[in-house]
């Protein structure tokens, strides 16, 4: 398995790694052992490669698309590649799955002609989404891949984009939430699994016997961003919710755990908390539009109000949306009133609980980590040598 | 301010924004449209769609931001624009004399 040190990329390939070793299979990683190791528990075999840190994660917008591939993808898939081929040599896996941003994955399974997976845990290529409206961004995409490929000593050209194995490309999502931006299918397999959630939890519990249970409960997380960029979001939110404590409460997780300035008993600030044991007693979720949180929310059949930053955020907003599970806004502008609104509107419009359940069925349908094991040990059988 | 197609520019970002008078008094021919505007793709389609109903489909933002490459991008500014939209205008920026 084949990531990079991020909890958003590696926490559902975890889920499916369990999986496969608890059907037996072998299971190795190459990546930091020091962010690896927590994330996957003391018995993962980890081929260690050490941290590297890249410049340009503060950017936004399209800057935030060339730092991504100029300042992280491409320089992360040249210093991982010869530890990876190392790997792949010692290990000799049947089959190899690579993060759709671990390039230096397919660039080691071409090279030893393994069967290899393509791995989507975030939305921001699977539709390869410049590729229309900005095609000189997807062609500067395509020259770093192509350029990476010379590196790696490969002949001529890439034969297909290395971003889509044309094995086997598993998606957590599924098409009631990504009809929008799925991948158009030239020949390549592709799995929409749904999300994948380990058995490991991110952070504490939150003492839901703080909940009023006659009141309606909103759950406010944007992420583990800077908080120079939430600041001002959370002050909005705060003012959105102000006027709301007859009828709600609201759960706001930042960074330390507190909020500025005078908060209302209604507003309950707490650190990192994790989602599954507090979802269920959650009316609405204000996310960012990470795709884990997003995925979480609407497994539970809870609507969501999306203000996306940066990344696949935004697609992901787009997709909530156009699923009818709830309201994109903007982080940057909407106003206290705007978001009051449209929290409104999300808590007390049914349509948008139906959709979200809707999308949340079709997530337990498509099967989760137990289903991408299941692909990828058909993959690794197919192809194996014993 | 002097370029009525600035001016104007800042206006439309004005409408589709919902930005406040401060935000819109900061706006020059040299902001950029990412880094300094933080301007977001629906934000863009929707400044297009008014571009286009005054000054023609030849005025076309998004046809004009999808010829341009990433670094391009990063850099574009509000005068920029105003200057695609005054070389393919069908008329007068509103609020302008005709030239």
């Amino acid at each position: 398995m084949l990531s990079l040190p991020l909890s958003g990329h590696v926490n559902p390939i975890a889920a499916v790694a369990d999986e496969l070793r608890a059907r037996g299979h072998e299971v190795a990683w190459a990546g930091s052992e020091s962010f690896l190791r927590p994330a996957l528990g003391p018995d993962a075999t980890i081929y260690p490669i050490p941290l590297r840190l890249h410049r340009g994660q503060g950017d936004l917008g399209i800057a935030a698309i060339r730092s991504r591939w100029a300042g992280y993808v491409v320089p992360h898939a040249k210093y991982t590649l010869d530890a990876i081929d190392a790997a792949v040599r010692d290990f000799a896996p049947d089959a190899i799955g690579v993060d759709q941003h671990a390039v230096a994955g397919a660039l080691v399974a071409n090279r030893h002609n393994l069967p290899w997976a393509s791995l989507a845990p975030t939305s921001m290529e699977l539709g390869r989404p410049y590729r229309t409206a900005l095609p000189a961004v997807e062609a500067w995409i395509q020259q770093h891949l192509a350029g990476l490929w010379r590196h790696a000593g490969l002949p001529g050209q890439p034969p297909y984009d290395l971003r889509f194995s044309p094995y086997l490309v598993i998606a957590f999502t599924t098409a009631a939430l990504a009809r929008p931006d799925l991948p158009e299918h030239s020949g390549r397999a592709l799995a929409l699994v749904g999300p994948a959630v380990g058995a490991r939890r991110a952070g504490p519990d939150f003492p839901v016997e703080r909940l009023d249970p006659g009141r309606r409960t909103v759950l406010v997380t944007v992420g583990t961003l800077a908080m120079d960029h939430a600041a001002v979001f959370y002050q909005r939110m705060v003012a959105a919710l102000a006027p709301l404590g007859e009828r709600l409460q609201a759960i706001v997780v930042t960074p330390d755990g507190t909020l500025p300035g005078d908060v209302p008993a209604h507003v309950m600030p707490t650190p990192r908390v994790a989602l599954p044991r507090l979802l269920p007693h959650v009316d609405a979720v204000v996310s960012h539009g990470g795709l884990n949180t997003v995925c979480e929310t609407l497994h539970h059949g809870i609507p969501l109000l999306v203000a996306p930053v940066k990344d696949d955020q935004g697609i992901n907003a787009a997709q909530v949306e156009a699923a009818g599970a709830g309201r994109r806004v903007s982080f940057f502008r909407a106003r206290p009133d705007a978001l009051r609104a449209a929290l409104l509107d999300v808590l007390d419009r049914p349509a948008y609980r139906a959709a979200a359940a809707r999308v949340g069925a079709s997530f337990e349908a498509a099967g989760g980590a137990v289903a991408a094991a299941g692909h990828l040990a058909t993959l690794a059988a197919a192809g194996g040598r014993g | 301010m002097d370029d009525p197609y600035v001016a104007e520019l800042v206006a439309l970002l004005g409408e589709v924004t919902g930005e406040e008078p401060a935000w819109l008094a900061a706006i020059g021919a040299h902001t950029r449209l990412d880094a300094d505007l933080l301007l977001e793709s629906v934000e863009l389609i929707a400044l297009d769609a008014l571009v286009r109903a005054r000054h023609g489909d030849g005025a076309d933002l998004t046809r004009y931001v999808a010829g341009l490459s990433i670094d391009e991008l990063v850099e574009l500014t509000v005068g920029d624009l105003a200057r695609h939209i005054a070389a393919h205008s069908l008329a007068a920026p509103s609020g302008a004399p005709p030239r």
